[in-house]
C-alpha cells in the first residue's frame, strides 16, 4: 500500500520541490518504509510505500518506461496473473515484480484504457512528457483514496487532501455542499470531497488532464439493472463459494501476520473462518479481534440486537486452531480523547464516535504484535448477508398475493423476534404515497425527521437545500424501503467514499482490506435474484446455505444482530465533562454555528438521561444527533482552525 | 516594531531606537516620516527623528494605556519637536508646526496649540478646542463632568518640557480625558502616527544582547513579499520576567536531572560526528586530497593539494528554539513543548551549543478589545488592511544567558489569559533575523507549532492568504538562507508549511524522536559547513 501524490504545471514551469518535498513528508505517515520522488520539468510525483505483500520488497517507485511514462501506483492487484498472462510476463518474472511494475506495463500497452484490465484495490497516476498528459483512475470500490485540485497553472492530486493544502494557494475551505450531504447522511454523489476546490477521483472513475482540460470517465460502475440467472439452486451456491473462497484469498497476499475483526455477525464469521482455513493451508495464524463491552454491562440494548458478540464470536473462533481470538473491552478513554488526531487522519469528520474506541484499540494492538494485515467485513450488509427482505415488497407489488403472504408468515415463523407490524410496512410500505408513509412512521413512532437524528442546522439545511440534494442523489429521507433493492443497496455501498478509512489503518502500519466488498463478489450478490435471498422464510437464505457448516449453529440461531459499541452510553455519560468542554469550544469558532445546531446539542446535554438507553429515539438523539454533531464539529475546527 | 522591556517603553520610541541602531550597524537609515504629511520634506522628517533620537523617553509611554497613548504621543511630538527647535537653530523652520497635519482637525489643532504654549505663545486656540466642532461635543461634555483646563495643562507641561517624566506626568489628566471621549479621534491622530511606528526597528531580547535586525528591514521583506500590516503600533518585544508566572512552579522539574544529562551526551556524540568530519582543504600539508589530484598536471595548477582534519567545536553552533503560544497550543501541545524545549536547552547547554528560547503571540485574542482593529475601522475600514492584530514576542532566553533566568517564566507562559493569535511568518522572520546576527556559521532555527497562523480579525478581513502566504514566503526565503530550518508540532499541520516538520505525540517522543531529530540537524548543518 502506498500513498502518492503529484503536481504538473500545465504552463511549462517548474515544479517547486520544496512543495513535493511537505507533500511527501505529510503522505509519509501512510506510507512508513520508503518515499521516493521523481521531478522533471513541469512533472513531478511521489510515492511513500508500506511494504505489505512479498512482492512490495520489489517496488521501486516512481517507474518510468522506456518513452519516459512515469506511473506512481497505491493498492493491490488482485489478478496479476492474468495480467501477467495478459503483458507476456513470465511466471518466474512475475514473482519479482511488485504490483507497480505490471501497472507500468499495463500503461505501456494500453494507454488509458490499461485501467480496464486492472483489478484490486488501487489508485494510480501516470504522467505522459510527450504527451504532456495525465491520468489518474481509481478502483471500481473505491478502496484506495485519490484527490486532486485544479488551478490556473497548476493540476495536483494526492492520496489524502492534506498534501494537497501543502501547495502553495491551494485553498483549504469547507464545501458547505458537502458537509450538508454528510450531515443528513446522503450519499457521495459527484466528485466533491469535504473541502472546496479539492475533487476527489471517484471509485471507478478516471480522469484525463490534457491541454490545460480535464475530461473523466466511468471505467467502471456497478449495474444495478443486472440479473444473473443460473439454472439452480446449487449453482448459485457452487459460485457463492466460489466468490467467497476467491475474494478472501485475494486480500490474503501479505508478508506479514494477518488479523481480522471478528463479531457474532454472519459477514466478519464468514471472512474470518474462510480466512482461517485458507491461512491453515499456509501454516499461519489468525489474529481475531472482538469488541466486546466493559465487564458486567448487561443493561438492556435496542429491540433485535444484542449487546456481547464474545460468545457467538468465540464459538467460530474455536472452530479453526489457528484462530487467536481476543477480546478488546471498552476502557475508561473519554469518547472524545484523540478525536483531533482522528480527525486528522482521515482528513473528513468521523461518523462514529462509538465504534471509534474499539476501532483505535484493535489497530493500535495489532500493530504492537506487528500485523501487516486486517481483514474487515464492511460491506457485508449490503452484499454476502443481505436479507432478502425486499421480496416481500416485491410479491406485495406485482399481485403475487399468495406467495406473499406465504412468505411473510414463514418469515414471522423464523424471526418470531421481528413484529407482524414491521414486515408488513416492509412488504407495503414501498407502494404507499411518500407523506402517508411520513404520517404512519410518525404515529408508530418508527420514522424520525432530519433534525432528530442529524445535527444539521435548520437554516443550513433550508439554504443548502437537504431535500432537493436528495432526490438529486436518489435517496429517500423518509427510510421508506426501497421499491428497487439493487439500487438502494449500491446507493449505500456509494454512501461514504470508504478510501480514507482504508488509508487511516496505513497510518497503524496496517492494510485494511475487506472481501466483502471485493468486486467480483459485489457484482455478483448485487445480481443475484431476491429469491436467493429469501426463501421459505429464511433470511439470507443462500449464505446459510453456502456456510451453514462454516460458522456455528449459535451464530445462525441467535436472534437479531450484535450491537456494537453496546455500552457507549456508559463511556459517554463518563465523558459528559469532556462533551460540555468540546461544546463550549465549538460554539466559540465562527463557522460551526452557522452549520451545526448546537443549541439542539446543547439541549440534548442538559438533558441527559439516566436509563433509557435502549430506546431509538434516545439512540438516534445521543449517539446519532449529538455524538455526530461533535465530530462533525471537531472537522470544521480542523478545517478552519482558531486559537478561541 | 516597538520595544517594550515592561518598564513602558512604547510606540514612537522605536524612532530613537532605530536611529541608534542605525549608528551602530551597517544596516540602512530607517526612514522615518509621519503619514498624513506628505508636505513634510525629506529634510523635516530627518530632523523630526533625530529629535525623537535625541529627546523623546520611550519608557513614558508605557504609563499610559492603549487608547491614551497616541494622545500623548502628540503631545510628545510637540515637546520634542520644541526642545529641538529651542536647542538647534537650524531645525526649527524644518519642524515649523504649521507643516504638521493630522487627520483630524482636532489633533492638528491640539498639536499647533501645543507647540504654540510650548513655545511661550498662550494665544487664544485651545480655549476653544473642544467647543468648535460637533466630534468634540462630547468629550467637551466628559470634560465638564470632569474639568480639564487644557491650557493650563499646557502650560504647565510647557514648564518641565526637558523632563520628559515630568511633562508625561503634567500631561496626564489631559491625556485620560481625551482618550475617555474621543476614540474616534484618538483613532485618527493613531492612523498618522502610525507609520512612523511602523518604521521602528525590530525585536530586543530586552538584555541589549541582540537586536535581530531593524523593522524597516522587516517591513520592506514583507512587502517584497506582498504582506502588509495595518500598525505595528502597538507590537511588542518583552523579557521573560515581565508579566510572567512567578509563582508557578515549573511542572517539568520531574524531568530528571539525570536524563538531561544522558540525553546531552546523546547529543554530544553526535556532534563529534561532525566535528571529526571537519576539514580543511587546499593546504600544503596533510592528507593527499585526491580530488585535486589533477591540478598537480596542470603545469599553472595549484600545488595546495592537501587537507587536514581539525577540530570544528560544537560550540560554534546556535540554535533558536521558537515557540507558539497562541491558544490553539494549550494543553498537550504547550506541555510537549515545554518538556521538549526544557530538555533540549538544557542539554544544548552541557554541549556548550548556545540557544535562544523565543515565544511568540499576539497582544489581543480574537474577543479582546483589538485597537489595531479599532483603528482600522475607525479610519473608515480601508481596502486590504493587512494585519490586524499586535505582534507579542517574547525572549525566555538570549543566546547569551542562562537558561534558568527564563525557564520558570516560560514553564507558566500559557496559563490563564494568555495564549492568543498566533502570526507564525512575522514571527519566524523576527527570529530568523536574530539567529543571523548571531556569530557561528552553524544556525538551526526550530519552530514549535500547531501549524496554520491564524488571527480572527486579519482572517476575517483579508482572507485565510495573507498569513499562509506570508508564512510560505518566510519559510522559503529561511530555507534558501544558512539557517536550518525544523518545525516540530503534535500534528501533521506543520507538515503543511514547513519542508523540515516532525510530530510528537507522546512525551516519550520527546525523547526518542526529537533529539534524533536535532541531532540530525545540527549534524547536517556541521557538514555543510564541513564542505569545502
Amino acid at each position: 500500500m502506498s500513498a502518492i501524490g503529484g503536481i504538473v504545471h500545465p504552463d511549462g514551469r517548474p515544479v517547486d520541490r520544496a512543495a513535493l518535498d511537505r507533500m511527501q513528508a505529510l503522505l509519509a505517515p501512510y506510507g512508513r518504509d520508503a518515499q521516493q520522488q521523481w521531478r522533471q520539468g513541469p512533472a513531478g510525483l511521489l510515492r511513500t510505500l508500506l511494504r505489505v505483500t512479498p512482492e512490495d520488497a520489489f517496488d521501486r517507485q516512481p517507474l518510468a518506461g522506456p518513452q519516459g511514462d512515469v506511473v506512481v501506483f497505491d493498492g493491490c492487484l488482485d489478478n496479476r496473473a492474468e495480467l501477467a498472462a495478459a503483458l507476456g510476463v513470465a511466471g518466474t518474472d512475475l514473482a519479482r515484480l511488485s504490483d507497480a511494475d505490471l501497472a507500468l506495463r499495463a500503461c505501456l500497452r494500453w494507454d488509458t484504457a490499461a485501467v480496464d484490465h486492472l483489478l484490486g484495490d488501487f489508485a494510480i497516476a501516470c504522467w505522459s512528457p510527450s504527451r504532456r498528459r495525465l491520468w489518474l483512475a481509481r478502483d471500481a470500490i473505491g478502496h484506495r483514496p485519490l484527490f486532486w485540485h485544479r488551478q490556473d497553472g497548476l493540476f495536483a492530486f494526492a492520496s489524502m487532501p492534506k498534501a494537497l493544502f501543502a501547495i502553495p494557494n491551494v485553498p483549504r475551505e469547507l464545501c458547505e455542499e458537502r458537509m450538508a450531504d454528510h450531515l443528513a447522511m446522503l450519499p457521495m454523489v459527484g466528485p466533491e470531497s469535504m473541502y472546496r476546490g479539492i475533487h476527489r477521483v471517484e471509485p471507478g472513475q478516471q480522469l484525463v488532464f490534457q491541454d490545460d482540460r480535464v475530461t473523466t470517465r466511468h471505467h467502471y460502475r456497478l449495474d444495478p439493472a443486472r440479473e444473473l440467472r443460473l439454472g439452480s439452486d446449487s449453482a448459485y451456491e457452487e459460485a457463492l463459494a466460489e466468490h467467497l473462497e476467491r475474494a478472501v484469498a485475494r486480500c490474503l497476499r501479505c508478508a506479514g501476520p494477518v488479523a481480522s475483526h471478528l463479531s457474532a455477525g454472519f459477514d466478519s464469521g464468514v471472512v474470518t473462518a474462510l480466512a482461517a482455513r485458507q491461512l491453515a493451508g499456509r501454516e499461519e495464524r489468525l489474529l481475531a479481534y472482538t469488541a466486546v463491552p466493559r465487564e458486567g454491562y448487561d443493561l438492556p440494548v435496542m429491540p433485535g440486537r444484542y449487546a456481547d458478540e464474545w460468545p457467538g464470536a468465540h464459538a467460530l473462533a474455536t472452530r479453526f486452531d489457528n484462530i487467536d481470538h481476543l477480546a478488546i473491552r471498552s476502557g475508561d478513554n473519554a469518547l472524545v480523547d484523540g478525536l483531533e488526531k482522528d480527525t486528522e487522519a482521515v482528513d473528513r469528520p468521523l461518523v462514529n464516535l462509538c465504534n471509534r474506541t474499539w476501532d483505535r484499540a484493535i489497530r493500535n494492538d495489532a500493530q504492537s504484535r506487528g500485523v501487516r494485515l486486517l481483514l474487515c467485513a464492511q460491506g457485508g450488509n449490503m452484499t454476502i448477508s443481505h436479507t432478502g427482505m425486499d421480496r416481500l415488497s416485491t410479491l406485495f407489488g406485482h399481485g403475487h398475493w399468495r406467495t406473499w403472504l406465504d412468505e411473510l408468515l414463514a418469515v414471522k415463523r423464523h424471526h418470531p423476534h421481528r413484529r407482524m407490524r414491521g414486515l408488513l410496512a416492509e412488504s407495503i410500505g414501498p407502494w404507499l404515497p411518500q407523506p402517508l408513509w411520513r404520517v404512519l412512521g410518525r404515529l408508530q413512532g418508527r420514522s424520525a425527521a432530519l433534525a432528530e437524528y442529524s445535527a444539521i442546522h435548520p437554516e443550513f439545511a433550508r439554504r443548502m437545500d437537504v431535500q432537493e440534494r436528495a432526490r438529486a442523489a436518489g435517496w429517500d429521507l423518509s427510510y421508506r424501503p426501497s421499491r428497487d433493492s439493487r439500487r438502494l443497496r449500491v446507493a449505500v455501498l456509494g454512501r461514504r467514499d470508504p478510501g480514507e478509512q482504508m488509508a487511516m489503518a496505513n497510518l497503524s502500519g496496517l492494510q485494511m482490506r475487506d472481501p466483502t466488498r471485493d468486486r467480483q463478489l459485489t457484482e455478483f450478490c448485487l445480481a443475484l435474484p431476491a429469491e436467493q435471498y429469501l426463501r421459505h422464510g429464511q433470511t439470507r437464505w443462500l449464505l446459510r446455505r453456502v456456510t451453514g457448516d462454516l460458522l456455528p449453529p449459535s451464530i445462525w440461531s441467535t436472534p437479531g444482530k450484535g450491537l456494537q459499541a453496546a455500552d457507549w452510553h456508559v463511556s459517554a455519560t463518563a465523558s459528559l465533562p469532556a462533551l460540555r468542554a468540546m461544546l463550549a469550544e465549538l460554539e466559540q469558532h465562527p463557522t460551526v454555528g452557522k452549520i451545526i445546531d448546537l443549541q439542539a446539542m446543547k439541549h440534548s446535554l442538559d438533558q441527559w438521561p439516566e436509563e433509557g438507553w435502549e430506546r431509538r429515539d434516545v439512540v438516534l438523539r445521543f449517539r446519532g444527533q449529538l455524538l455526530r454533531g461533535l465530530a462533525t464539529g471537531q472537522f470544521i475546527r480542523y478545517v478552519e482552525p482558531d486559537n478561541r | 516594531m516597538t520595544i517594550d522591556s515592561g518598564t513602558g517603553r512604547e510606540d514612537l520610541a522605536g524612532v530613537a531606537w532605530a536611529r541608534a541602531f542605525a549608528r551602530t550597524s551597517a544596516g540602512a537609515e530607517p526612514s522615518v516620516h509621519l503619514a498624513g504629511d506628505p508636505a513634510r520634506s525629506p529634510r523635516s522628517r530627518a530632523d523630526a527623528a533625530a529629535a525623537f533620537g535625541r529627546w523623546h523617553d520611550a519608557g513614558m509611554a508605557g504609563s499610559f494605556a492603549d487608547r491614551e497613548r497616541p494622545w500623548y504621543l502628540l503631545l510628545e511630538l510637540a515637546r520634542v519637536e520644541t526642545l529641538a527647535g529651542n536647542e538647534l537653530p537650524g531645525m526649527r523652520e524644518n519642524l515649523a508646526p504649521d507643516a504638521m497635519h493630522f487627520p483630524g482637525d482636532p489633533a492638528t489643532r491640539l498639536y499647533r496649540a501645543a507647540r504654540a504654549i510650548f513655545a511661550g505663545d498662550c494665544a487664544a486656540p485651545v480655549l476653544d478646542l473642544f467647543s468648535t466642532r460637533r466630534r468634540w461635543t462630547w468629550p467637551a461634555r466628559r470634560a465638564a463632568e470632569h474639568p480639564v483646563d487644557v491650557a493650563a495643562v499646557l502650560q504647565q507641561a510647557g514648564c518641565v518640557l526637558a523632563h520628559a517624566d515630568a511633562f508625561a506626568a503634567a500631561v496626564a489628566p489631559l491625556v485620560h480625558a481625551l482618550a475617555s471621549g474621543a476614540r474616534d479621534v484618538g483613532g485618527a491622530v493613531f492612523a498618522a502616527l502610525r507609520s512612523a511606528s511602523a518604521d521602528t526597528p525590530g525585536p530586543d531580547d530586552g538584555d541589549g544582547a541582540d537586536t535581530g535586525g531593524s523593522a524597516h528591514e522587516a517591513r520592506h521583506r514583507a512587502e517584497r513579499l506582498g504582506y502588509r500590516v495595518y500598525s505595528r503600533a502597538w507590537d511588542r518585544v518583552l523579557p521573560a520576567e515581565v508579566g510572567s508566572s512567578r509563582g508557578v512552579e515549573p511542572a517539568i522539574d520531574a524531568a530528571s536531572a539525570a536524563q538531561s544529562r544522558r540525553l546531552a551526551r546523546r547529543l554530544q556524540r553526535r556532534l563529534r560526528e561532525v566535528q571529526l568530519r571537519r576539514w580543511s582543504f587546499d593546504l600544503e600539508e596533510g592528507h593527499l586530497d585526491s580530488r585535486r589530484l589533477a591540478s598537480l598536471c596542470n603545469p599553472g595548477g595549484a600545488r595546495a593539494v592537501f587537507r587536514q582534519e581539525r577540530d570544528a567545536s560544537a560550540s560554534g553552533a546556535r540554535v533558536t528554539f521558537l515557540v507558539d503560544q497562541s491558544g490553539s497550543m494549550r494543553g498537550r501541545a504547550w506541555q510537549l513543548a515545554v518538556q521538549a524545549i526544557d530538555l533540549a536547552v538544557q542539554a544544548l547547554e552541557a554541549c556548550a551549543v548556545a540557544c535562544e528560547v523565543l515565544g511568540y503571540t499576539t497582544r489581543y485574542g480574537a474577543d479582546d478589545d483589538n485597537p489595531v482593529l479599532d483603528a482600522w475601522v475607525l479610519a473608515g475600514r480601508p481596502d486590504a488592511p493587512g494585519r490586524l492584530n499586535a505582534l507579542e514576542h517574547r525572549v525566555y532566553k538570549a543566546a547569551s544567558c542562562p537558561w534558568r533566568h527564563g525557564r520558570r517564566a516560560f514553564v507558566g507562559a500559557l496559563g490563564a489569559g494568555r495564549g492568543r493569535e498566533n502570526i507564525d511568518g512575522e514571527a519566524l522572520d523576527w527570529a530568523a533575523s536574530r539567529l543571523a546576527r548571531q556569530p557561528g556559521r552553524r544556525k538551526v532555527l526550530v519552530v514549535f507549532s500547531d501549524g496554520t497562523p491564524h488571527d480572527e480579525a486579519t482572517v476575517r478581513h483579508n482572507g485565510r492568504a495573507l498569513l499562509e502566504n506570508h508564512l510560505r514566503s518566510v519559510i522559503q526565503a529561511i530555507e534558501a538562507s544558512p539557517i536550518d530550518l525544523a518545525a516540530i508540532g503534535t500534528g501533521q499541520g506543520v507538515g503543511r508549511f514547513y519542508r523540515t516538520a516532525l510530530t510528537l505525540d507522546r512525551p516519550e517522543d520527546v525523547d526518542r524522536m526529537l533529539f534524533d531529530h536535532l541531532a540530525d540537524l545540527l549534524v547536517r548543518s556541521g557538514r555543510r559547513e564541513a564542505m569545502p
